[in-house]
């Protein structure tokens, strides 16, 4: 997947909104991309912690009968460290969802200011995020605040993680507002556009068929294998027949 | 374009009403203006290319300044918990989670090739695969990018250089991925019971009749546009003479995706499991088909957990800006007196229906669908409680109406993902036009669901 990194990107420029790894790397300090890719995995191994605890309480519910009480909770404050922790990988690849439809048609100059109008709004609002997890975090210190479950978990730890996932986003904000202001007031607007556009559908579409790609085996790749060992009930055949017989059938 | 001049006659409209003195008190010029200019500071906000997540939060925030004069800051830690830890929102990373095990372990291509198997016969052949695995398709994967995308992959190929019109061939793939979301299990719905406290179980059981309805009119449109092209309907070009043997080996094939839908709907509908509960057996079942087929390496898993999280916290982002909105505009009473108004307007409750599904449809036309119902239900929800549309009914119409975004030139998200892997060179009004005719008649499948809401609500209603 072409992600921070981008050690292997497919495509250097490609077109409608297509982006040049290279021109973002130029601008953006590379201590970024590390921190928060590691960050969204976390989140990421978070969610797959979550899938082991709920399935345990459904199994342990209906066929032993006993229940740990507490899933809800746990599983909720697994998702709030999800969904924090996430925003900063989100933002460095882009994800986090705008409306281009007008920025698209403009040309770079103006995009560009649109662009670090966008940012400075986002940190902004991150700002506001590491406000409220923080006084809530401050108050369920003071008051010890715990959760209703036999656990008893102390309110303050999963609040204080929730809130540094925002601060976290609140920094990545902060040093790619940074890194367009001086892009841009260097006149390098093109590399503000690699910073901040949003992921073009292109992008999304060749993510989507580079995974497929990746599965061992999958799609085209697939058919091609003459024996599959993994699979000896396939229909495989041995070749592909779609290129084979239409072509036959064109002709 | 269309947009423009749906919000422009809407405009008229009101205005036009305004003047004849026939708008209802609460609505006083006052209080017009001062909903035009927050609008308006809206709309600029997201055409100035502000994220959706920043543009709800930075409204919450003008509007809990202009609005109200109680200090909204000091609940803002706990309004944001609250969406930030439900269990009904941990179901969305587990059902992406899902997809994208899915989608990486090669499933689909068996899946395709077992149903074309079996559909080769009618008129159309190919194109009633494309509806039918993009059916079974989504009843394991809850997004319709992911769907079209997945079966986009695997159809094309088998139609390069065939004799199907390709318009037919996009449209039909742009089609079947729009039922991504409306075929249980779909994210759309967990979001829509989020924000409503609706349930995300009885969401997902008025969903199917609206789904056999809807892929019952693809059905329809394929064999209409392939009347008298019988021949050009052999797949045993494209995809082999099958044998009756073959045929039921076919069936092995769909094996794994009929326990997943086993596993994910059955615990549903069986009352076993919650949506959250199901999704998570099902995120446990994709992995172990994917260690079955030895596809189950770290680095796959560690893509699918990394792209789990990031559209979670985009989603997530959106919600935190709609909740927090959504809090500021009704403890200030906006979201109250905007129902009272709408509802009290001389018109009759299907004409506010109306003119909402066309609110939804034009917007449809330049916005994503996840940031349309987050912006839109917390305002319209009460609206449509009140005017006496069942909650759950409605949560299947904004579902189809978002499914429809998707698929509505000029901007729909499947139709650029469908354009992207297309081999065979093209004109992206090639999808436009292909789309069309299915894109019309989802719209009359909304209509049918406006005329017979039973559609939709029986069933949860004789399972209650």
């Amino acid at each position: 997947m072409s992600t921070v990194p981008a050690p292997q990107a497919p495509d250097p420029v490609s077109v409608g909104g297509g982006v040049d790894p290279a021109a973002i790397d130029a601008d953006v300090p590379r201590w970024l991309d590390r921190p928060a890719r590691i960050a969204l995995e976390s989140a990421g191994w978070g969610y797959l912690a979550l899938v082991v605890l709920v399935c345990a309480d459904v199994v342990g519910r209906r066929v032993l009968g006993v229940s740990t009480a507490a899933t809800t909770e746990i599983g909720g404050y697994l998702l709030a460290f999800g969904i924090s922790w996430g925003l900063a990988g989100t933002l460095v690849d882009r994800s986090h969802i705008r409306i281009d439809v007008l920025i698209q048609r403009l040309p770079l100059g103006p995009r560009a200011v649109l662009h670090a109008f966008a940012m400075a709004m986002l940190l902004a609002v991150a700002c506001f995020l590491v406000y409220g997890g923080t006084m809530l975090t401050v108050d369920s210190v003071a008051l010890a605040a715990t959760d209703l479950s036999p656990l008893r978990t102390p309110l303050s730890v999963p609040q204080g993680l929730w809130a540094v996932g925002f601060a976290g986003f609140a920094l990545c904000a902060l040093v790619l507002l940074a890194s367009v202001v001086r892009a841009g007031l260097a006149g390098r607007t093109r590399q503000v556009d690699a910073i901040c556009s949003p992921r073009s559908y292109q992008e999304e579409a060749d993510e989507t068929l580079e995974a497929l790609a990746n599965a061992p085996g999958a799609a085209s790749r697939r058919s091609l294998d003459l024996a599959d060992p993994a699979e000896p009930t396939s229909l495989t055949p041995p070749a592909d027949p779609a290129v084979h017989r239409a072509s036959g059938a064109a002709r | 374009m269309i947009a423009a001049a749906y919000f422009a006659l809407i405009s008229v409209v009101l205005v036009g009403m305004a003047i004849a003195g026939v708008l209802p008190a609460a609505m006083s010029l006052q209080a017009m203006v001062t909903a035009a200019g927050l609008i308006g500071l809206f709309v600029a906000l997201f055409a100035a290319g502000v994220h959706v997540g920043a543009a709800l939060l930075a409204m919450a925030f003008t509007c809990g300044i202009v609005l109200t004069d109680r200090p909204f800051w000091l609940f803002a830690g706990d309004v944001l918990w609250s969406p930030s830890t439900s269990f009904v929102f941990v179901a969305v990373p587990l059902f992406l989670l899902m997809g994208e095990l899915m989608l990486r372990t090669g499933l689909s291509e068996r899946l395709y090739r077992a149903l074309g198997l079996w559909f080769g016969r009618l008129p159309g052949g190919l194109l009633h695969t494309n509806i039918a695995s993009c059916a079974v398709f989504s009843a394991v994967a809850g997004s319709s990018v992911a769907t079209a995308a997945t079966m986009g992959s695997v159809a094309l190929p088998y139609f390069e250089k065939s004799p199907y019109p390709q318009r037919l061939v996009l449209g039909s793939l742009a089609a079947g991925g729009a039922l991504g979301n409306l075929i249980p299990p779909g994210i759309t719905f967990i979001i829509y019971g989020l924000i409503t406290e609706t349930s995300v179980g009885d969401l997902y059981l008025a969903a199917i009749g609206p789904s056999i309805l809807v892929v019952i009119a693809f059905t329809l449109v394929i064999l209409h546009k392939s009347r008298g092209t019988r021949s050009v309907g052999k797949d045993a070009d494209l995809i082999g003479i099958p044998t009756r043997g073959e045929r039921l080996a076919s069936l092995l094939d769909l094996l794994p995706t009929g326990i997943l839908i086993l596993l994910v709907l059955g615990t549903i509908y069986a009352g076993i499991a919650t949506p959250t509960e199901s999704a998570a057996l099902g995120v446990i079942g994709a992995l172990g088909m994917a260690l079955v087929a030895r596809r189950l390496t770290l680095p796959i898993l560690r893509e699918s957990l990394v792209a789990t999280a990031r559209v979670t916290s985009m989603i997530g982002l959106i919600l935190l800006g709609a909740f927090m909105l959504n809090y500021v505009l009704s403890s200030a009473g906006i979201t109250q007196a905007l129902s009272t108004a709408l509802a009290s307007l001389p018109l009759p409750p299907w004409g506010v229906m109306l003119a909402i599904i066309g609110f939804y449809l034009a917007m449809g036309t330049f916005m994503e669908g996840i940031s349309m119902i987050v912006t839109t239900v917390p305002l319209l929800f009460p609206v449509v409680v009140a005017l006496g549309y069942d909650p759950i009914w409605f949560g299947v119409v904004v579902t189809m109406l978002v499914e429809i975004a998707m698929i509505s030139p000029p901007d729909g998200t499947v139709l650029y993902v469908l354009q992207g892997m297309r081999k065979r060179p093209g004109p992206i009004t090639d999808v436009f036009a292909g789309v069309l005719p299915f894109m019309t008649a989802y719209i009359a499948c909304v209509i049918v669901l406006l005329v017979v809401p039973g559609i939709a609500t029986w069933l949860p209603n004789a399972l209650r």
